[in-house]
């Protein structure tokens, strides 16, 4: 009996082991601004912190955010599949300050993004807001403003973005070497660019897709970018507005060979100070209308050669 | 003792007990809540804490609200009656699929069951199978819902004639189709997002029409776009695609069948960026309405039939 009591003693042990690892992997994290990072991060007693959240999640798991608050204290490393989100009605704030970005994704992962704000600290300014290389990304419903890049995505990096706003930076999304990026139903405020697709390695396409938004008072509101020889760049804008600012939609090639191809259909530019429409550098760079556009009330309509093409 | 007391007091046992489950059976509304208990009688003052134990409280056709952000299974959930489904505004419930099984299941016929502001995903930690599967029933509709994560499709419908609309829903990061309709559905998705899924299917196996509408939304980074697909005689396979963007997807629009029975594609005002375009199988055809532009895309195979817009 003493035997089997031990042994049912260790195999008790092992089992709360077991389970308390389990509850270290959790399918879904919590966190609240009543939150302590010494919870273990359930709906009763969440996490403060993003950070401690991430930790305690499971890969492909959920992070909910459960009310308005800003939850991180540095920039935040996503190391694992995840999807975040902060719940309807409330708010999560991820700040970029001293330097830094607010968040950083490994490359490879699948994560999502939504409700959340993005902005940067004003008495200690970040840099980006979301890096990423490689890897799926997906952002909804959210709001972004941060010195530098709104959202960078690099080499094999896909990412999908609707209903967000993005305004008071430099590039609000940044695609290139490789990456494609979807965006639609978002707004584009007070940015040097607003969605700018770059060519620039050999031998690799960059796409940037952008559908049903707006763009207001922008240096430059979109632009296909070809910088490097056979790297090529296309963007295609549809169903959008572009208003003020010095430049609607752009194609440019920097040097013979690097390929750039913006499309705009269904759209509509006015107000702009420089040219709604701009066709710049070598031949390889090709601006298309399909000729359904509204483009009035512009410095000039067009700069360059304008390639009408039609529907398929 | 006279039996007249002894009836009386019978009979109003009997109907005491007919008035108590008359109640908790016919509730208009069920309410939901994390703090609720499924011994509660399901009020807004005593929420049950699950699904099941509100659907039990629910009458027919009747509404179950969740008040707060929580989840609300414990298991798949069998909708076998009428049913609007509902987290409140400023809340989100979620429903997750695990164990081996989907989150929700529809098999009752004339059933018609709606799903508002709900999240449903898998639970990594024990994984499930499909977001809902409705293989009787009537109507399904889901609105301003999201369905991620799954191992395979969010929505299976096959083997009804049943009618199922999707309206400003997400999908993403799913392992198999965001809608898979089969075998006699018909199936409209407006105002949503299709992201890092295998697009949408419309597929007959039984002799018999499927039709998916997807319009005024985003497919992205899919290895289909639209796809109808057959391999029995008689089986009509339709799938339509308006007014989206398809994006970094194989095969924007697909259509093929197994040389037997129809798939029909039709294309109107769409912006196909990458990917293959189209691909028209044996037995396929991509019907195009002339007003969609294709930005980038190679390796089409087949060709389209134009159609003049009416």
């Amino acid at each position: 009996m003493r035997i089997l009591s031990r042994f049912l003693a260790t195999s008790f042990v092992a089992v709360l082991f077991t389970a308390a690892t389990a509850h270290a992997q959790l399918f879904r994290a919590y966190a609240a601004s009543y939150g302590n990072d010494a919870n273990p991060c359930t709906v009763v007693a969440p996490c403060r912190l993003l950070p401690a959240a991430l930790a305690a999640v499971h890969d492909g798991g959920e992070i909910w955010l459960l009310d308005s608050a800003n939850f991180n204290s540095g920039a935040v490393t996503i190391n694992k599949n995840v999807s975040i989100l902060a719940v309807p009605g409330q708010v999560g704030s991820i700040v970029a300050f001293n330097g830094g970005n607010a968040i950083n994704i490994n490359p490879g992962l699948d994560v999502a993004l939504k409700n959340v704000s993005i902005t940067s600290n004003a008495t200690s300014p970040g840099n980006d807001g979301i890096d990423m290389t490689t890897g799926k990304l997906s952002i909804q419903d959210s709001t972004i403003s941060v010195p530098s890049i709104g959202v960078y995505v690099v080499g094999n990096g896909w990412l999908s973005m609707h209903n967000t706003v993005i305004r008071d930076a430099t590039i609000a999304v940044f695609a290139k070497d490789g990456a494609m990026a979807d965006v639609s139903h978002s707004k584009f405020i007070n940015l040097q660019y607003g969605v700018f697709v770059q060519g620039s390695l050999a031998s690799v396409t960059t796409y940037g897709t952008v559908r049903d938004c707006e763009f207001t008072k922008n240096v430059t509101a979109v632009e296909a970018d070809g910088v490097t020889v056979n790297a090529a760049a296309r963007l295609s804008v549809h169903d959008s507005s572009i208003s003020g600012g010095s430049y609607g939609v752009v194609a440019n090639s920097n040097s013979s060979g690097a390929s750039s191809t913006a499309t705009v259909g269904a759209s509509t530019i006015s107000g702009v100070g420089s040219a709604a429409l701009t066709q710049n550098g070598n031949p390889s760079a090709v601006l298309q209308t399909l000729g359904n556009n509204l483009i009035v009330n512009n410095a000039a309509n067009t700069l360059g050669t304008i390639t009408p093409v039609g529907g398929v | 003792m006279s039996m007249k007391p002894v009836l009386m007091r019978a009979s109003l046992l009997v109907l005491a007990t007919l008035f108590s489950l008359g109640c908790s059976a016919q509730s208009f509304r069920a309410y939901l809540a994390s703090y609720g208990n499924d011994a509660n009688p399901c009020t807004v003052t005593a929420p049950c804490r699950l699904l099941p134990a509100a659907l039990n409280a629910v009458a027919d056709g009747g509404e179950v609200w969740m008040l707060d952000s929580a989840n609300y299974n414990g298991g798949t959930v069998n909708i076998t009656k009428s049913v609007s489904i509902l987290a409140v505004p400023g809340q989100v419930a979620s429903l997750v699929a695990f164990a081996g099984g989907p989150a929700i299941n529809i098999a009752t016929v004339g059933v018609n069951v709606a799903l508002r502001n709900i999240v449903i995903p898998d639970n990594v930690t024990n994984p499930g199978t499909y977001g809902v599967v409705m293989t009787n029933g009537t109507l399904l509709s889901v609105e301003d819902c999201l369905f991620a994560n799954l191992t395979r499709a969010a929505i299976y419908v096959h083997d009804i004639s049943a009618i199922v609309t999707v309206k400003n829903t997400v999908f993403r990061h799913l392992a198999e189709y965001a809608v898979h309709a089969e075998n006699g559905p018909e199936v409209t998705i407006a105002g949503s997002q299709i992201l890092y899924t295998q697009g949408v299917l419309s597929a007959g196996s039984v002799a018999s029409t499927t039709s998916v509408t997807v319009s005024d939304s985003t497919i992205a980074n899919s290895t289909e776009g639209v796809y109808a697909y057959t391999s029995i005689a008689g089986a009509i396979a339709r799938a339509t695609l308006a007014r989206s963007t398809v994006t970094n997807t194989a095969y924007a629009l697909d259509a093929e069948t197994a040389s037997v029975g129809a798939a029909i594609v039709y294309a109107a005002n769409n912006t196909i960026v990458g990917g293959r375009g189209w691909y028209i199988g044996p037995g396929g055809s991509v019907i195009t309405y002339g007003d969609n532009h294709f930005a980038d895309t190679s390796g089409a195979f087949g060709t389209m039939t134009p159609t003049p817009t009416q």
